[in-house]
């Protein structure tokens, strides 16, 4: 028996040693330099407002109007809201089925306006809560589409997949009309499916910007609200080169390597981009209890430092926006008001180099 | 000890059970499965390796597990293996920084979900029951392994 215990003994220490090395080999917990400092601007954790429990379908902050927030959920026409950070209410948009609206949805509220906007349905249902009114509106882009942003009421740019060439486009679409506009020389046409350059995408209201920050590169791409080119900068980290690398299949594309993600989810408000970085700076040692926030001057892309969320990989930000002096933070399991109130504020820019 | 030597029987059962589809299945679709194996930030440069690897591997032990004087060697690699995975599912849970969505289709035989916290627990039980039928498993012909024969003795006169 003694014997057998210790042949046990000897062969766990074996696999924990082979994963190890595969760890070390692969670095596949993403522990290496990444070749860039982060600088703070605020030495303390930013203070917590409020704070309120979610249910675990709430995947998204729609909107916020003067105190109330409102959050989109996995159910199209399902949205929360809260007012106090107290309890949830609940608007429910008796939406008509629609093929395919299910599969890829997002919500926008412009209250009382609701538009529940399907991605590979093609559709917007607008609707709203007051008047009980409702209609479906067409988008007459060339494929799928994700990211929307909408410009005004009648107005929106998304981030379109041609069905024919795999080319992932901006596309201004008027609702009004069905009209979709494209792009002209922003994009490079991949035939990916836009995975090489996934990202997320934002309008800055106040300076009539939109800027895009990819996933996997340290690109970010300024746009008007025509969609042409103000400006293209980068993050502080080195990663020039997409990370993503696809394979194209007979019908299917996907990712051939473990993707590396470089940037999440950011928000962009008053000239100023926040981006959720995924790396860690050379100077940091923690990534596990603190979720870094980098900030960038939108006019001129200068990096203008970071702040920690109080909270780690357990509470991995879903999304988050900034109003006023105001940080939303939706988590899987919460939604947090944060205290960002001159505690962010440079005296001079910092620099930094590629 | 006949109760002892059932329970390894059915724990060796279920190894085989487990191994012989698991490896069929991956060489079966080979390709994708080395190319899922490819998306593993774990796993990515030696992937054309122990998408052969893997397989032959699970191939041999339950060989070993089929014979009655390598059971308890295929036990060991059973254990080893399973450790590995377990070791492999919790760090792609834990550490990195993206996980592939790949199990082979294996734990819908065992009527389970296919997703990597249930691979997790599922590994868990297998280690755990490899490790109790190591414990258990007695050589034949020991002094208290069960008799798997009884020699019937005449006398001639």
């Amino acid at each position: 028996m003694k014997q057998r215990l210790i042949i046990i003994g000897v062969l766990t220490v074996l696999a924990v040693g082979t994963l190890y090395a595969l760890n070390i080999s692969s670095d596949a917990s993403g522990s290496q330099k990444n070749g860039f400092i982060r600088q703070f601007v605020s030495e303390v954790s930013l203070p917590v407002y409020a704070e309120l429990a979610v249910p675990a379908q709430v995947i998204g902050i729609c909107a916020i109007y003067g105190d109330t927030v409102f959050l989109q959920t996995r159910t199209p026409g399902l949205i929360y809201y809260t007012s106090d950070f107290k309890r949830l209410d609940t608007i429910r948009l008796q939406i008509p089925p629609i093929p395919k609206m299910q599969s890829l949805f997002f919500t926008e509220v412009q209250y009382p306006v609701v538009y529940i906007i399907g991605g590979n349905a093609r559709k917007v249902i607008r609707g709203n809560v007051l008047k009980g009114a409702m209609d479906i509106l067409d988008v007459n882009t060339p494929g799928s589409f994700s990211h929307p942003v909408f410009l005004s009421d009648h107005e929106m740019v998304v981030r379109c997949i041609d069905s024919v060439t795999y080319d992932a486009l901006f596309y201004k679409v008027d609702l009004i009309s069905g009209s979709a506009i494209r792009e002209q020389g922003i994009s490079e046409h991949l035939g990916d499916a836009g995975f090489i350059h996934d990202g997320m995408l934002g309008f800055d209201i106040t300076n009539k910007q939109l800027a895009y920050v990819d996933y996997y590169s340290n690109n970010v791409t300024m746009l008007d609200e025509s969609l042409h080119l103000l400006k293209k900068f980068n993050t502080i980290d080195t990663h020039s080169v997409s990370g993503m690398v696809v394979h194209k299949g007979k019908g299917s594309i996907t990712n051939k390597l473990p993707p590396r993600m470089v940037n999440g989810i950011n928000a962009i408000s008053e000239g100023t981009l926040y981006v959720m970085s995924r790396l860690k700076g050379d100077n940091e040692t923690d990534m596990e209890t603190v979720i870094p926030i980098d900030r960038y001057n939108t006019s001129t892309g200068e990096y203008v430092g970071s702040f920690y969320l109080p909270f780690g990989k357990k509470q991995m930000p879903l999304d988050f926006i900034i109003k006023g002096n105001a940080l939303y933070v939706l988590t899987s399991s919460k939604l947090i008001q944060l205290d960002v109130n001159n505690k962010l504020i440079l005296t001079k820019p910092i620099s930094y180099n590629h | 000890m006949q109760t002892r030597k059932i329970i390894v029987e059915i724990i060796c059962f279920l190894f085989i059970v487990l191994w012989i589809p698991a490896a069929m299945s991956k060489l079966m679709n080979f390709e994708t499965f080395r190319f899922q194996l490819g998306q593993s930030p774990y796993i990515q440069h030696v992937a054309s390796f122990t998408a052969i690897a893997v397989p032959v591997v699970e191939i041999i032990i339950a060989l070993l597990l089929v014979v009655g004087r390598t059971k308890l060697l295929g036990l060991y690699a059973s254990f080893f293996l399973m450790t590995l995975f377990t070791g492999y599912i919790y760090a792609m849970l834990h550490f990195s920084y993206y996980a592939p969505c790949s199990c082979g289709g294996i734990l819908k035989l065992f009527g389970l979900e296919e997703s990597w916290n249930d691979h997790l627990y599922f590994n868990i039980v297998f280690t755990l029951l490899a490790t109790v039928a190591i414990l258990l498993w007695q050589k034949e012909g020991s002094k208290n392994a069960a008799p798997y024969y009884t020699l019937k003795t005449e006398s001639y006169q």
